[in-house]
C-alpha cells in the first residue's frame, strides 16, 4: 500500500491510497491521519480508487481517521471506492458514517 | 511462509479460481467474488494473528472447491486452538442514525475486532472445528444462486 498526501486549501487533505489496505498496511495508514491531522489538516478525503482490495483492518484504520478528524473538529469522506471496498462498507453497516462520494471532486465539493 | 507473501499468494489463487470458474462457464456474479475474496482474507489473517500469533509463523493450507451448487474454501493450519471465549465477542459496529448521538456514536465505534463477525455476513456457512490431530480448521461455504 501507498499513500499521498494532498494538501488542498484551509484544512482540507486529500489522501491518495493504493494497492491493499489490510492487516499489513492498516497501521501505517492510521499514522498517516495523525500525521496529517497534527498538521491542521482536519477536513480529510480519501481516495480509494487505486485501492485493490480492504479487509476489515484496512476498514478500523479508515474508522480511526474518521475519529481523529472528528476530535479535531473536522471530516472523513471516502471517494472513488470500488465494488469490493463499497461490498465491504456495506456488510459492516459502516457506509452510513463513512459515507462514500463517486469523486475526489464531488466530496471536496462545499467541504 | 511469511505474511505478505501469504496474502499475496491467496489473492493470486483467488484470481485463478475465477478465472478457471469462468473458464468452466461458472462465472459468479462480482458481488459474490467479493465477499467470498473478503471472507477468505479475513480468516487467513485470523490464523496469522491469533492461530500464529507471538512470531511464531507456520503453514497454512487452503483448499477452494467449486460445486455446481456452491463454492467452498477449506483452511487447516497447526497453530493454537481458537478460543471463542478468549476473544471478545465479535461485534458488528453498531450504528445509529446520523443526528441520534452521532459524534458519541462514532467515539465509540470499533476500530476491530468484526472480523468474523464480517465473514459470517459475507458467506452462507462458516464452520471451524479442532481437528482429532490437533489442527484448526475452518471451513467457508458461499451458495450459488441462479
Amino acid at each position: 500500500m501507498q499513500v499521498k498526501v494532498e494538501p488542498q486549501s484551509s484544512g482540507t487533505a486529500v489522501l491518495r491510497v493504493s494497492g491493499r489496505l489490510d492487516l499489513l498496511s492498516a497501521m501505517t495508514l492510521r499514522q498517516e491521519f495523525t500525521k496529517v491531522v497534527a498538521a491542521g489538516q482536519h477536513r480529510l478525503v480519501v481516495d480509494l480508487s487505486a485501492v485493490d482490495f480492504i479487509d476489515s483492518t484496512g476498514l478500523g484504520s479508515l474508522v480511526s481517521g474518521l475519529k481523529t478528524a472528528r476530535m479535531a473538529g473536522g471530516d472523513l469522506r471516502l471517494a472513488g471506492a470500488t465494488a469490493q471496498a463499497l461490498t465491504i462498507l456495506q456488510l459492516t453497516t459502516l457506509d452510513r458514517v463513512l459515507k462514500p462520494y463517486k469523486t475526489t471532486e464531488e466530496a471536496l465539493t462545499g467541504y | 511462509m511469511a505474511q505478505p507473501a501469504l496474502l499475496e499468494v491467496l489473492h493470486a489463487l483467488l484470481a485463478q479460481f475465477w478465472a478457471a470458474l469462468t473458464g468452466l462457464a461458472l462465472p459468479l456474479p462480482d458481488e459474490q467474488r467479493h465477499r467470498f475474496e473478503t471472507a477468505v482474507i479475513e480468516i487467513a489473517g485470523n490464523v496469522i494473528r491469533y492461530a500464529y500469533a507471538q512470531g511464531n509463523p507456520g503453514p497454512l493450507e487452503v483448499v477452494l472447491h467449486a460445486y455446481p451448487e456452491y463454492v467452498e474454501a477449506v483452511f487447516s493450519d497447526g497453530g493454537v486452538r481458537y478460543e471463542p471465549h478468549d476473544v471478545p465477542a465479535p461485534a458488528m459496529p453498531r450504528i445509529v442514525a446520523p443526528g441520534e448521538g452521532d459524534e458519541q456514536t462514532i467515539a465509540e465505534l470499533p476500530e476491530g475486532g468484526f472480523g468474523l463477525a464480517l465473514v459470517r455476513r459475507a458467506v452462507d456457512r462458516l464452520e471451524y472445528e479442532r481437528t482429532p490431530d490437533g489442527r484448526n480448521r475452518w471451513i467457508l461455504i458461499s451458495t450459488i444462486r441462479t
